[in-house]
């Protein structure tokens, strides 16, 4: 029995020759089972056409999306050999997965912010950053996927880049919170802080969190 | 009508007992008729240190499950005219009481008296909960320590959120000797980190231990300390301006301690 779909070889490139008889959806798998098993053989080829087959336009994305964008082929062309008209032209067909990308893109992430001071016993979370104006009272705690900043004084719990972020920050006007955390890292505040007057940030810096003065 | 004022803190043994018998008793010095309320079910304490545990027979869980009327339950104090207590249960536990019931209750009791006063249970849980129900207006009673400090942050970011918005501090326990040596905390740290306004600031006394072991409130005692502070307190809540104790001779610490006070309304 016949594959539903092949890669054949060329001087020019790789042609996919189509079974008539088959279903497109059977072909596309079969070939997609192929790219899987062999991907290393087939990395460098350029597919110059197709064969045996008259594509529709959604037969062609799909066909593309594979090639491309599963497997980042090379396609210059899906055309038939038998140079027919086609105006699904290679870049035609990017513009339509780039636009379908765009509708599928990730939700906005919301950054929050908050105008008060937070009593012991209050958590706010972000999953972008997070702005308080006001001050974190211990007992209290601010956690954020993104970066923190605090005017006022942070006197609780920080933790930033909380879903894995190594460049997150945590600034405040006066740094003296319980504990801090970035990413993975927790650290606390030496034991004599209160001489310092001046906003200060917290990074990491070569594997540990260090505290720089804002400026 | 009548004001209610619910006496509360968070951590236990800061004084919430104690201030709430005082300033009860000094209102009433002041000419007003008042109700303390004790709404520590199950660990009732405020019929101790007024001296009437012997005189108790109804309590609030039978006025609210209407086994009697409320003035059955008021046990009128024969030092102090005008003073009324409602005793809590000591057999049931502060499930025994919802917040409705008491908004209820102490609508009808503000009727009868010009202050009525909540001694707040340590806690924030159903019996806090019942105590803030129907107040008018909080006072956050708190010692110079750290942990006093944070429970007294929580419960005040719980008043907030019960709308008793301004809820006001009272200081206890305050030994200047500790406070000069910078081994105790000053009010303005705590000012700092609380952020609400100040009615009061008493200093620790013997006599406090005293006074409760006699059931005899500070403020009958003409000499204590503490009993001074705790009627500065009734008189700043009539909305007099009262200036602060000199709790300490020396008079440069007095000039700093004036700098830090706010005194009006």
């Amino acid at each position: 029995m016949k594959n539903p779909a092949d890669f054949k070889g060329t001087k020019n490139g790789i042609q996919i020759q189509f079974n008539e008889t088959d279903e497109f959806d059977k072909a596309i798998l079969f070939l997609r089972e192929k790219l899987t098993k062999s991907l290393a053989f087939y990395k460098d080829a350029e597919i110059i056409g197709v064969e045996g087959r008259k594509l529709t336009e959604r037969e062609r994305v799909a066909l593309y999306l594979m090639l491309d964008g599963e497997f980042g082929l090379k396609v210059s062309s899906l055309d038939n050999s038998e140079k027919e008209e086609s105006t699904m032209t290679p870049s035609v067909i990017e513009k339509i997965v780039e636009v379908e990308k765009k509708e599928v893109a990730a939700p906005k992430i919301e950054s929050v912010f908050v105008r008060k001071t937070l009593r012991s016993g209050v958590s706010v979370k972000s999953e972008g950053d997070l702005v308080v104006v006001g001050d974190v009272n211990p007992g209290a705690e601010v956690i954020a996927a993104g970066n923190i900043v605090i005017m006022g004084t942070l006197r609780g719990v920080a933790h930033a880049g909380c879903k894995g972020n190594r460049n997150a920050v945590v600034a405040a006007n006066k740094l003296l919170p319980t504990q801090l955390r970035i990413d993975t890292l927790i650290t606390r505040s030496p034991e004599d802080e209160e001489g310092i007057h001046y906003p200060e940030v917290a990074v990491i810096k070569d594997g540990q969190i260090v505290i720089e003065p804002y400026n | 009508m009548g004001e209610v004022i619910v006496i509360t803190s968070g951590k236990g043994g800061v004084g919430k007992t104690t201030t709430t018998a005082n300033v009860g008793a000094g209102l009433v010095k002041l000419g007003n008729k008042v109700c303390v309320i004790d709404a520590d079910i199950g660990l009732r304490n405020l019929d101790v240190v007024l001296g009437l545990e012997n005189r108790i027979v109804y309590d609030i869980v039978d006025v609210v499950t209407k086994n009697c009327r409320i003035k059955q339950a008021l046990i009128k104090d024969k030092r102090f005219d005008g003073l009324y207590l409602l005793p809590a249960a000591q057999t049931k536990d502060k499930d025994a009481v919802t917040p409705d019931q008491m908004v209820e209750l102490v609508n009808e009791l503000k009727q009868l008296h010009d202050y009525v006063i909540i001694d707040c249970p340590a806690g924030i849980e159903q019996g806090f909960k019942n105590a803030i129900a129907g107040a008018d207006r909080a006072l956050v009673v708190t010692t110079p320590e750290i942990s006093a400090v944070r429970d007294a942050d929580r419960i005040i970011g719980l008043l907030e959120a019960a709308e008793l918005n301004d809820p006001l501090l009272i200081v206890n326990r305050v030994r200047i000797d500790m406070v000069k040596r910078g081994e105790m905390m000053n009010i303005e740290d705590m000012k700092d980190i609380l952020a609400i306004d100040l009615i009061g600031v008493v200093p620790d006394d013997e006599n406090v231990v005293i006074g409760t072991n006699r059931g005899e409130p500070m403020v009958a005692n003409g000499e204590a300390m503490s009993g001074k502070a705790f009627m500065n307190i009734a008189q700043r809540i009539m909305g007099e301006e009262v200036e602060y104790l000199d709790l300490d001779l020396n008079d440069s610490f007095f000039g700093k301690l004036k700098k830090v006070f706010n005194f009006g309304k």
